[in-house]
């Protein structure tokens, strides 16, 4: 189900990308999501869009949140259906990519 | 920014949500404290965003994506055409066979109309500057991307500008020429006859002048002034023209959510306008034997009015708000809402296609 779950969420499609690529690697809370995400895409999630898009995450079941002792760091973590909803997401854009690189690389030539 | 400092001003932000979300992220004004005491650009304005898009949430509006709002423009715009004409001729048909000796003093509708009159003159008279200036606005600027794109934009937009301009003079000719002719239009008779208003009057004076009870009595065209006479055929035509050069326009490229409902309301508040021009004419002219009689009118337009009015508010619901999430749209060369790159960046915005 949920082939194209993150396309879906429209303008926080691309933050939910991120996001989700970054809880791949294990769970997390958002300021250190916001540094990885910094870290391996070089762009910066403000914290409302972060959070914008984490809420809509939470709502579609893609990542839930973590008990935490201190509720100020509250770490969230990757359910099945994101992981699911991310590869398809990033099959998509590798397909595109490829595509766009392809024709790059024909029209250099 | 140090780190109270900070803290207490993320507080502040973090009010901007609706309660049951800052209980839902208690760890958010942390997040966000760190953020402002790194002086990130841009931090306080996305949380101002995201909260009041949060506040529309919780009521059930959710803003839609830029597609939709263009879309939904549009039928803000044209969608109140079908109810103004059908219920126009209708309106006539009323005094056709209305009852004669209508009783006119109504001060409640005359007030009424007075204030939409004044509101509407006013409005029509910044519609085709506003327009003008868009599409110009949008010739000039046609976008990012290579040479050759910024020229096909550019051929895009110049045709319907031109047809519109063309348009819209024609029409002001034509309502001069029937405002010269001395003609008693009861669709026009209140709109404002002189001085500054007198403008506007003059396209608008255009526009209604195919709002004829001759098309119920052949006969009147035979008396009807040659100025008048034009008017009532040629400016259908012109009024189509301009309505599909305005299409075109707002279609071609997506504007900004915000000029559409300003077009929308613009376009409307011009047919009530035209609308309460004649009532108060209607109102303001006891029948007599041998003229046309009020009748059912003012029910007639109690129903007009309200069927705009109606329109309009699901219009503007659609503008502003929906079912579900915003579509996923793609646009190549626009940057991620709420992400910066930074400085030293690389990589590619073909990561963050969505708008």
């Amino acid at each position: 189900m949920g082939s194209k779950q993150l396309a879906d969420l429209g303008r926080y499609s691309g933050p939910a990308t991120l996001i989700l690529s970054s809880l791949a690697g294990g769970e997390k809370h958002g300021y250190v999501l916001t540094k990885d995400i910094e870290q391996f895409a070089e762009v910066h999630l403000s914290p409302g869009t972060m959070y914008g898009a984490l809420a809509r995450l939470v709502d579609r079941g893609l990542i839930v949140p973590v008990a935490s002792d201190d509720e100020r760091r509250r770490p969230y973590r990757i359910t099945a259906a994101g992981t699911e909803a991310l590869r398809v997401q990033l099959s998509e854009q590798r397909r595109v990519a490829n595509v766009g690189l392809r024709r790059l690389a024909g029209g250099a030539a | 920014m140090r780190h109270e400092s900070a803290t207490r001003q993320a507080t502040r932000l973090v009010r901007l949500y609706p309660p049951h979300w800052r209980r839902r992220f208690p760890d958010f004004v942390q997040v966000l404290a760190l953020e402002l005491e790194e002086h990130r650009r841009g931090v306080a304005w996305d949380v101002v965003r995201e909260a009041t898009s949060e506040r529309l949430r919780s009521l059930g509006i959710v803003l839609l994506g830029q597609t939709d709002r263009t879309r939904s423009g549009l039928a803000l715009i044209y969608a109140p055409l079908v109810p103004f004409v059908g219920l126009t001729l209708g309106l006539w048909s009323q005094l056709h066979t209305g009852l004669v000796g209508h009783d006119p003093s109504t001060p409640p509708v005359l007030r009424a109309s007075d204030l939409l009159l004044g509101l509407t003159a006013l409005a029509a008279l910044f519609l085709l500057p506003c327009s003008l200036g868009i599409a110009l606005f949008r010739v000039r600027r046609p976008g990012r991307g290579s040479g050759d794109h910024r020229d096909a934009e550019r051929r895009r937009w110049i045709r319907p500008t031109t047809a519109l301009a063309t348009a819209m003079a024609v029409l002001t000719a034509l309502g001069w020429s029937a405002d010269r002719s001395g003609w008693k239009s009861p669709a026009a008779l209140a709109l404002p006859g002189r001085g500054f208003g007198h403008f506007s009057t003059l396209w608008i004076r255009a526009l209604v002048a195919p709002i004829t009870p001759a098309w119920i009595h052949p006969g009147m065209f035979a008396s009807m002034p040659p100025g008048e006479l034009v008017a009532v055929f040629l400016a259908p035509v012109f009024g189509i023209l301009s309505a599909v050069a305005l299409l075109r326009m707002v279609s071609s490229l997506p504007l900004p959510g915000r000029a559409e409902v300003v077009l929308g309301v613009l376009t409307l508040a011009t047919m009530v306008l035209a609308t309460a021009a004649s009532l108060r004419w209607i109102l303001t002219h006891p029948a007599q034997e041998d003229q046309l009689a009020p009748g059912h009118t003012g029910v007639a337009v109690v129903v007009l009015l309200g069927v705009m009015a109606a329109t309009a508010l699901i219009g503007t619901r659609r503008v502003i708000g929906g079912h579900g999430e915003p579509p996923a749209q793609v646009e190549a060369d626009s940057w991620q809402a709420g992400t910066e790159a930074p400085a030293s960046s690389g990589s590619s915005p073909l990561l963050l296609v969505d708008q």
